[in-house]
């Protein structure tokens, strides 16, 4: 006897869409706009009559191969890919420099955490890379969905980003000026005065550049998939 | 009896350009709207492949020429919505100019009346 199986819209849309967020030469906002027309595309022709599987399979077929949609894209228009691959690095940049400055801070207020010398630098490595590592290893195995709620606070306007990004880099800011602010008791005047100068005055001129290229560089309004889905 | 071809990729991947500003102009689009409008107004004649198309006006955007927009449609899906600009409406003029000279040329040696321009 012949097995049928329920064909899975959602669950096809899914395996598209993994499969198009594999190409490297498509922005996350090219991806998401063919994933729009795909969905219109479908409606279209249910329209017409034909049901689900009928419907993917066509509209699919129509917006055409992902490999083929990358190499369409990369040829009339790479600048995008470059301009969102910067924007990532601009980004990670950023965060490693938030998470840098404070985990000195962490490491340098809370010495008996670690105890020793050896321990305080081992600590430090630990608490710096250990996060950095792990998030590495969730983007690399496709397990980025759990960063998908921050990613949507931090990238819904440039108004947002830049808020939270200024507000992130003032806290750090603040937490190592703190720290300098507590070694006057036993450090001379000079010596914070010249930490001012390479630590601190640094990092503000690094976290201004960072933002100003990200804000510049970031995608469009990214909004919930929830609306795309509905 | 005779019959019009589906046009050359080359010819279609041309006129793609002036077609999008001229769609365009008659106010904002997207990506479905206007494939389906291409394929309504040419009689099926130009047939668009999305990856010809999505490309195409991501160029034109960044030319300057267009503009685009992610809104929600009527329907509470969100989309993206082009419009055209004053530098494409510009560049729409120098297309229809260009456009026209060819086709009035290929109607005099054709022997058919040419179009204003």
């Amino acid at each position: 006897m012949e097995h049928q199986t329920r064909f899975d819209l959602n669950a096809a849309l899914e395996s598209w869409r993994t499969e198009l967020a594999a190409q490297p030469n498509l922005t996350q906002d090219a991806r998401r706009e063919l994933e729009t027309h795909l969905r219109d595309t479908i409606i279209g022709l249910r329209q017409c009559g034909l049901n689900d599987e009928e419907a993917f399979w066509l509209a699919s077929r129509r917006t055409g191969q992902p490999e083929k949609l990358g190499e369409e894209f990369v040829k009339t228009d790479s600048s995008n890919i470059w301009r969102e691959r910067v924007f990532w690095l601009g980004m990670a940049l950023l965060m490693i420099g938030y998470w840098n400055s404070l985990t000195l801070f962490i490491r340098v207020t809370f010495p008996f955490l670690a105890g020793s010398e050896i321990n305080s630098m081992v600590f430090y490595y630990t608490i710096f890379y250990g996060p950095i590592v792990w998030v590495t290893y969730c983007l690399v195995a496709g397990r980025a969905k759990r960063f998908k709620i921050l990613g949507d606070v931090f990238l819904h306007s440039r108004g947002i980003f830049i808020a939270l990004t200024v507000s992130a880099a003032v806290l750090v800011l603040g937490f190592n000026s703190l720290q300098l602010y507590s070694r006057m008791s036993y450090t001379s005047y000079q010596i914070v005065l010249s930490q001012i100068e390479w630590i601190l005055f640094p990092r503000i001129v690094n976290f201004s550049a960072l933002i100003a290229i990200t804000a510049w560089l970031m995608p469009q309004k990214k909004t919930s998939k929830a609306a795309l889905h509905s | 009896m005779y019959k019009t071809a589906m046009l050359t990729k080359d010819l279609v991947a041309a006129s793609s350009r002036p077609l999008l500003l001229s769609i365009l102009a008659g106010g904002e689009s997207y990506g479905y709207e206007i494939i389906q409008k291409v394929r309504e107004l040419s009689g099926g004649h130009i047939e668009w492949s999305d990856g010809m198309l999505y490309p195409v006006l991501h160029r034109l955007e960044r030319d300057g020429l267009i503009q685009s927009e992610w809104r929600e449609s009527e329907t509470g899906r969100e989309r993206k919505y082009y419009a055209l600009n004053k530098d494409g409406h510009k560049a729409l003029k120098t297309e229809r100019q260009q456009w026209l000279s060819v086709h009035n040329t290929l109607c005099k040696l054709w022997n058919i009346k040419p179009v204003s321009t």
